[in-house]
């Protein structure tokens, strides 16, 4: 007994993509043999799933992404698994301007602690080190927006050392501020907005991840570089984050999916 | 109109906000979206916002002339006093009260008006979303003294066209009621299409409907989700056999079920990947939960199943302690059962329509 059927597979630059049909209303894409490295994983997930995106028919509701999946939503009483499927073959084989993701690198002032981090001392104390030395090591690395998720604009990051592993709180916050960067288990994460939450809060950031009225409504896309940086209590930091600034060029292939996304803030 | 009393729960919702998941916004809208369509119908429209009500509705004070309908689990309402049954358009006149009370079918109840409510849209949309907090009235539940918007130049010409046609209720100085009604059991059992509910009068005999009782169990039905086959044959096997029981902290992020719990497979490291309203994931006790409007854009437990979207309306309409159990059917099944689904809505839309167009 097979689950799902794959109902179509294609081929994108080199690598087998298989489709399977995901309800009454969603193709799920996968790769048949994904790269065994987890950072080389995200990078052809989401150049695949930019591809599809700019590629997009008019008939696709919607695009979404996970770790190891792209789920393309459809509307089945306007098309149907089939053309969905043939047409997202011929989204992947074009070979021709094939568009690279813009990526941006977004450096987000953190105040650590106090107030603003109220779990930092428990953080170290649990991992047995200094507070200062937590806040190095996590403003240290370069991390990854593998995707947006739980609520709006909330990143799920790729790329916490594992040294900063810290369980959940047992008990979860009723409403955690909006801004609160945390750590939950092996993630990182900034709150976009009061939400309950019941990941160990370090710090706070003023920019505005999420905000329905602007464009776009999320700071953050998927494929962007985040690096925290820690400013003392008291600094006035602008509430609005930079303009976007791509670190990668756009390629000969512009993309609709990027019309979006552009640099109004 | 002026929310006297908030009830329950009570949002502004739409057929949701379709193309934002990769900022990870989920569709939302209303959690028994067939009922909403149907509601909106019923005044001769499609894809206006509604307040929808969770078991316990609200008060509201007329404050322009308004055509009205609700729709949904059958909640008893008046107006004024006057009971104001499910699926019957009402033109009301300013200054009477509209007051709902509890649910007696399902959970979600729709109150939709002749042009709509004119919240401002976001990102295409009307819809609340309460769990990033915008949209509808300020991103929350409605409140009492706040003021729903309608559109009172419509309202007003969509008064005086259905009091034309209506008859005078006579308790209610200036109410009107439409010669006909739809009846609300017909959302909560669109399995297929009634025949009656094109009738002359276009009234739906509770008894055609094919609800037997509230108490039977309910049946979702499925098509395999991506992780069935992880888990075994025996616990498949135990998966459709048993009836699960709604549990109370169900909500419009997802039906809680409880019944023998299914065995996870060891071993396996769950990312988070795609879900969407309608997928039943195998939470980390064991218990199924069938994801609605509300649902994140990703989950990391193993997804089962999915509940039709022909069902999902029915899967968020069950009460806490409802039985359910699940049943399996086609690709092509669950797509004929969305056309009928939509023929039903445009015929019902037309027959409106077509039925004011003559002048009756």
């Amino acid at each position: 007994m097979t689950s799902v059927d794959v109902s179509h597979s294609c081929r994108w630059q080199g690598q087998i993509v298989c489709m399977r049909a995901f309800g009454d209303t969603g193709v799920l894409l996968q790769f048949a043999n994904p790269a065994k490295n987890d950072a080389e994983r995200a990078r052809e997930l989401l150049e695949m799933a930019y591809q599809v995106e700019c590629r997009a028919d008019v008939s696709w509701q919607d695009v979404s992404l996970g770790y190891d999946e792209v789920l393309v939503i459809y509307n089945p009483v306007q098309t149907s698994l089939g053309t969905v499927c043939r047409g997202l073959c011929q989204a992947l084989a074009e070979e021709k301007g094939r568009p690279t993701p813009r990526r941006a690198l977004w450096d987000i002032p953190v105040r650590y602690g106090g107030v603003d981090g109220p779990d930092l001392e428990e953080v170290a104390r649990c991992l047995e080190m200094d507070v200062d030395e937590v806040v190095r090591r996590h403003t240290e690395p370069t991390y990854l927006v593998r995707f947006l998720g739980f609520i709006g604009g909330f990143p799920y990051l790729d790329g916490l050392p594992a040294s900063l592993a810290v369980p959940r709180r047992a008990t979860p916050r009723v409403a955690v501020p909006a801004g609160s960067v945390g750590i939950g288990g092996e993630q990182t994460g900034i709150y976009p907005h009061a939400t309950p939450g019941g990941w160990q809060l370090i710090g706070r950031t003023d920019w505005q991840l999420f905000d329905a009225n602007r464009i776009p409504p999320a700071l953050l896309s998927a494929g962007d570089l985040v690096r925290f940086h820690a400013v003392e209590r008291g600094t006035s930091v602008a509430v609005h984050p930079p303009k976007r600034r791509s670190v990668t060029q756009p390629a000969s292939g512009e993309c609709d999916a990027d019309a979006d996304v552009g640099d109004g803030i | 109109m002026k929310i006297v009393r908030a009830g329950f729960l009570s949002s502004i919702q739409d057929e949701g906000r379709i193309g934002y998941r990769k900022i990870g916004l989920s569709p939302g809208g209303a959690a028994d979206g067939d009922a909403l369509r149907l509601a909106n119908a019923c005044l001769g429209q499609s894809g206006e916002s509604a307040l929808e009500m969770g078991l316990v509705g609200a008060a509201l004070e007329v404050r322009h002339k308004s055509v009205l309908v609700h729709m949904g689990a059958g909640m008893r309402a008046s107006i004024d006093g006057w009971p104001w049954p499910s699926g019957k358009v009402v033109a009301v006149p300013p200054g009477v009260t509209v007051t709902f009370d509890t649910a007696e079918r399902g959970v979600w109840a729709y109150l939709a008006v002749a042009g709509g409510f004119a919240v401002p849209e976001m990102l295409a949309s009307q819809s609340t979303d309460l769990r990033t907090a915008f949209g509808g009235m300020g991103g929350r539940a409605v409140r009492a003294g706040d003021e729903l918007p309608t559109r009172f130049d419509l309202g007003d010409k969509a008064y005086r066209h259905w009091a034309r046609h209506g008859r005078p209720v006579h308790a209610v100085p200036g109410l009107y009621e439409a010669t006909w009604s739809l009846s609300s059991t017909v959302c909560l059992s669109l399995q297929t299409t009634s025949d009656s509910l094109l009738s002359d009068h276009f009234s739906v005999d509770e008894t055609h409907t094919g609800e037997k009782s509230v108490d039977a169990a309910r049946e979702l039905r499925f098509l395999r989700g991506p992780e069935w086959d992880i888990f075994s044959q025996a616990e498949r096997i135990g998966w459709l056999r048993q009836r699960f029981l709604v549990s109370a902290d169900s909500n419009r992020i997802g039906l809680r079920l409880q019944g023998q719990p299914l065995c996870l497979p060891h071993g396996r490291d769950m990312r988070s990947n795609p879900v969407v309203p309608g997928t039943v994931q195998i939470s980390g006790d064991g218990q199924p939960m069938v994801l609605l409007a509300d649902c994140q854009t990703v989950g990391g437990y193993p997804r089962i199943a999915h509940v039709c979207t022909a069902d999902l309306g029915r899967a968020a309409q069950c009460r806490p302690g409802t039985s359910v159990r699940f049943r399996e059917i086609s690709r092509a099944t669950a797509a004929s059962l969305l056309q009928e689904r939509q023929r039903m809505f445009h015929q019902v839309q037309w027959a409106v329509r077509s039925k004011y167009a003559r002048g009756e």
